[in-house]
């Protein structure tokens, strides 16, 4: 029987100061101050959430948005399942931005990665420069869902996140354990060379 | 090399040809091995190459050695000679980073994986050790024949050499490594208990160098490394030409990449551009070089002589094809800038407002970064001139290099060339009268500080630009063009070798302080970020991260390292170092820098075989990626990471 994979890894990318960290926090800790314990300086947390009665931990990885980062971001690519591009609805260049990272993940992110993109800030409707039909038929064109949020007034963010879980495939236990079947989204394959190299090790 | 291969042959031009090449790639092999040797090693070296080629790693001496494109300059780790440039023949190993030749992928079974302490790190960013050279001999336990070999071959080298030296820089190096050399006792008296055994090889390493400069006092002193060996030496007044000779000669090789590679003609002509790159009887007056000049100029009109030969009938010089004139023009603007100005060399950013606005603007726009489009320039106007159907294939390394010394003659002082035999039939060059080294050069006023900064950038963009290249064109037959392209490339890159080697080291160190300063110049945001809390003075964050992460070097297993590093990352996250993602990596990078691992590289490399580091969702996982990003920020030098980093964005 298929089932979800018990732990989800969450990728959060997108241009600096479009609020990705605010997004997670405002997800994990319902505030949109940032506080948390036991975090790596509020870039790495989980939280677990229920999905359909089966409970899953989410890891979300928040990136830096740097550009110099950038041709690094796909290490943390590695192993996700799920992807949250954000953008600024009040930047324009935020959103020209968002697109080279999704065809960049699209080039070097595991295969099958659901993303999501979200327009960040809605709270600042006024300021508005993207426009929500833009970007949301953006979004159809690279097979994503799009989504308006605002961490701020905590609109539509818990929707967000628990929209792309649901997203995330079914694993099928024959594969192996569920977590092992979710992680390696490049087939067994790979698995079977990972073990190969483990052997040239000296 | 070529001034060599004419000696020995001056008739049988393709002879002489292939001979030069393979004086190039098998200057390090001297020690002439049994046939059963030499058979063992081809063996391992062909399997070794189809390993590299489809990907594969090959486990060897417990090294898992990888194909290696080397982007800026390297040093072999068994023979110190220059590993440089996209199409190098070189391995590395994926687990301890040592870097060697191919054909030096034997000589180093003495230095197993992971036993050598420092990784072999040119830069001397990781570790602070001397030459991997030196290890080896400590390593070995005799003198093998490939030692006195390289002694031997550096009398022979020295004859020819002898032209560039000038007394005052052959002085440099030897107190350098003289003083790497004791820094190196130093090192190892503390690190290791075989005093007496060191201190034996340490003599006999002396010794060997007399032997190597005994012979002919005097002449050449100083020729202490072979990197610097039977080289055309850059010298400093010259090195602006030097580069700007370097850029087209790195696209012109890629025309002949293109076309129908003509590698006779494609040597001479890089004979010829370094030769007019390196003005030793000019600006330098240099000494006793007469009888050099003489022998290289016949060199020069000899090849010369061939290359026109060849030239004859395939292409009219007069008038190329309209685009490739159009292309070319492009070039010429930035050549002759350059060489006319009285100015320093152009800096890559100068270069960027040159031409193809149109295309700039658009790709500049996304700060994807300089590089990139830098690269995607000199591809496009190689691109242009091969892909123009008027060219007549055989012709067009022909047309190329013609434009080149057209587009020189034309900016150069009224009747001074140098390229007086290769290009008769061009127009604009056979007003040439005098020999070059008598004319006066005009960049000597150049300013070399930024000079060979420039250069290692360019030679980074010709690198890359081949690199990007070459495969597209050539397809499935790219292997079969490499070989013969690396000793064109080997050529050039050799003779820029030692000036940029520095430059580059200069750059790594300045740039991790830089990175180290991050830390240390912000004690103010530290307090705003929490710090100053209670016992914040006693038990610093920051000094336990770096603590735990010198910890996770001394752990066995890869899982306990990796919870090492987590607990790392979290206590920079619970001190408030970090408030956010964008501060994890900078303040990371300083903790890597003052944990000073030898060998970080090859613990992460452990870790990644040991665990399944795919499997780490979790924390772990995250603070073991940070630390692999942080780690390749610091030894991957800016612009090699598709152009994207640059120095200023550190600070």
């Amino acid at each position: 029987m298929a089932a979800r994979p018990r732990e989800i890894k969450l990728v959060i990318i997108g241009d600096s100061g479009v609020g990705k960290s605010s997004l997670v926090l405002r997800f994990v800790t319902q505030s949109f101050k940032p506080f948390s314990e036991s975090t790596i300086g509020a870039s790495f947390m989980s939280k677990v959430i229920e999905l359909d009665g089966q409970t899953v931990k989410v890891q979300i990885w928040d990136t830096a948005g740097q550009e110099k980062y950038k041709s690094l971001a796909p290490m943390y690519y590695r192993g996700a399942a799920a992807a949250i591009v954000v953008y600024d609805i009040t930047r324009r260049e935020s959103f020209g931005t968002l697109q080279r990272w999704v065809s960049e993940l699209q080039e070097k992110g595991p295969r099958d990665l659901r993303i999501m993109v979200a327009g960040n800030k809605k709270d600042l409707e006024g300021d508005r420069q993207v426009a929500a039909e833009e970007a949301e038929a953006y979004a159809e064109s690279i097979g994503a869902r799009y989504m308006e949020t605002s961490a701020k007034d905590d609109m539509a963010v818990q929707d967000l996140f628990l929209s792309l879980c649901q997203q995330v495939p079914l694993v099928s236990p024959a594969g192996g354990s569920a977590i092992r079947a979710g992680i390696y989204l490049s087939g067994p394959q790979a698995e079977g060379k990972a073990k190969q190299g483990s052997r040239t090790c000296c | 090399m070529w001034r060599r291969a004419r000696d020995a042959d001056g008739k049988n031009g393709v002879a002489v040809d292939r001979r030069t090449c393979n004086n190039i790639s098998m200057r390090h092999e001297k020690h002439e091995p049994s046939a059963a040797e030499e058979r063992a090693e081809e063996e391992v070296l062909l399997a070794l190459r189809m390993m590299c080629q489809s990907g594969l790693r090959h486990p060897l001496h417990g090294h898992s050695y990888a194909r290696y494109r080397a982007l800026r300059p390297r040093v072999c780790f068994s023979c110190e000679a220059p590993v440089f440039g996209p199409f190098s023949v070189a391995c590395h190993c994926l687990l301890c980073g040592i870097i060697v030749h191919r054909q030096c992928v034997m000589r180093i079974t003495k230095v197993p994986c992971g036993n050598y302490r420092g990784l072999h790190d040119p830069s001397g960013l990781l570790s602070s050790i001397a030459t991997p050279r030196e290890y080896v001999h400590m390593a070995s336990t005799e003198t093998g024949p490939h030692e006195t070999a390289v002694a031997d071959e550096k009398k022979a080298d020295k004859r020819e050499s002898s032209v560039s030296q000038t007394h005052g820089r052959a002085e440099e190096p030897t107190e350098e490594k003289q003083a790497r050399r004791e820094r190196f006792q130093k090192d190892q008296s503390t690190a290791r208990d075989g005093r007496s055994v060191i201190e034996d090889k340490e003599e006999g390493r002396a010794e060997r160098i007399e032997i190597g400069d005994g012979p002919e006092p005097g002449v050449g002193r100083g020729t202490s490394s072979s990197v610097e060996t039977g080289l055309v030496k850059v010298n400093a007044g010259a090195r602006g030409i030097t580069y700007d000779a370097l850029v087209q000669v790195g696209k012109l090789m890629g025309n002949m990449i293109g076309g129908d590679a003509n590698e006779v003609g494609a040597r001479a002509a890089v004979a010829s551009l370094l030769k007019i790159s390196t003005p030793e009887g000019g600006s330098s007056g240099g000494k006793g070089a007469s009888c050099q000049e003489e022998d290289g100029a016949g060199g020069q009109r000899y090849w010369g002589e061939r290359w026109s030969k060849t030239l004859s009938g395939s292409v009219d010089m007069a008038v190329p094809p309209p685009p490739v004139a159009m292309a070319w023009s492009h070039l010429a603007q930035r050549w002759k800038r350059s060489v006319s100005c009285r100015e320093p060399p152009m800096s890559l950013a100068a270069f960027l407002e040159l031409g193809n606005e149109e295309n700039t603007k658009e790709r500049c726009q996304g700060p994807h970064g300089k590089g990139m489009v830098e690269r995607k320039r000199v591809s496009c106007l190689i691109e242009q001139i091969l892909r123009c159907p008027e060219t007549p294939p055989g012709g067009l390394w022909a047309a190329c290099l013609d434009q080149f010394v057209a587009r020189h003659a034309a900016t150069a002082p009224a009747g001074s060339d140098g390229f007086r035999g290769c290009n008769s039939s061009s127009v604009d060059a056979s007003r040439s009268g005098r020999e070059w080294e008598g004319a006066d050069m005009p960049v000597a006023g150049v300013a070399t500080g930024s000079c060979s900064q420039d250069a290692a950038a360019i030679i980074q963009e010709v690198s890359l630009t081949l690199m990007e290249y070459v495969p597209g064109l050539l397809g499935p037959s790219m292997e079969a063009c490499e070989d013969a392209f690396v000793a064109v490339e080997t050529e050039i890159m050799t003779t820029l070798y030692p000036s940029v080697l520095g430059e580059c080291q200069e750059q790594a160190r300045s740039r991790s302080s830089a990175l180290e300063g991050w830390y240390l110049r912000e004690p103010d945001a530290r307090e705003e970020r929490g710090m100053d809390g209670a016992g914040a003075q006693n038990e610093d964050p920051f000094h336990r991260a770096v603590q735990e992460l010198v910890g996770m070097s001394q752990e066995v297993t890869g899982r306990k390292k990796v919870a090492r590093v987590l607990q790392s990352c979290l206590a920079l996250g619970e001190g408030r170092v970090v408030t956010s993602a964008d501060d994890l990596l900078p303040a990371l990078a300083g903790v890597v820098r003052s944990a000073r691992i030898p060998a970080l590289p090859a613990h992460l490399a452990f870790i990644d075989q040991t665990c399944d580091t795919g499997a780490l969702l979790g924390a772990e996982g995250y603070a073991l990626t940070s630390l692999q990003v942080v780690v390749s920020l610091i030894v991957t030098p800016p612009g090699e990471m598709s152009g994207t980093m640059s120095d200023d964005e550190f600070d």
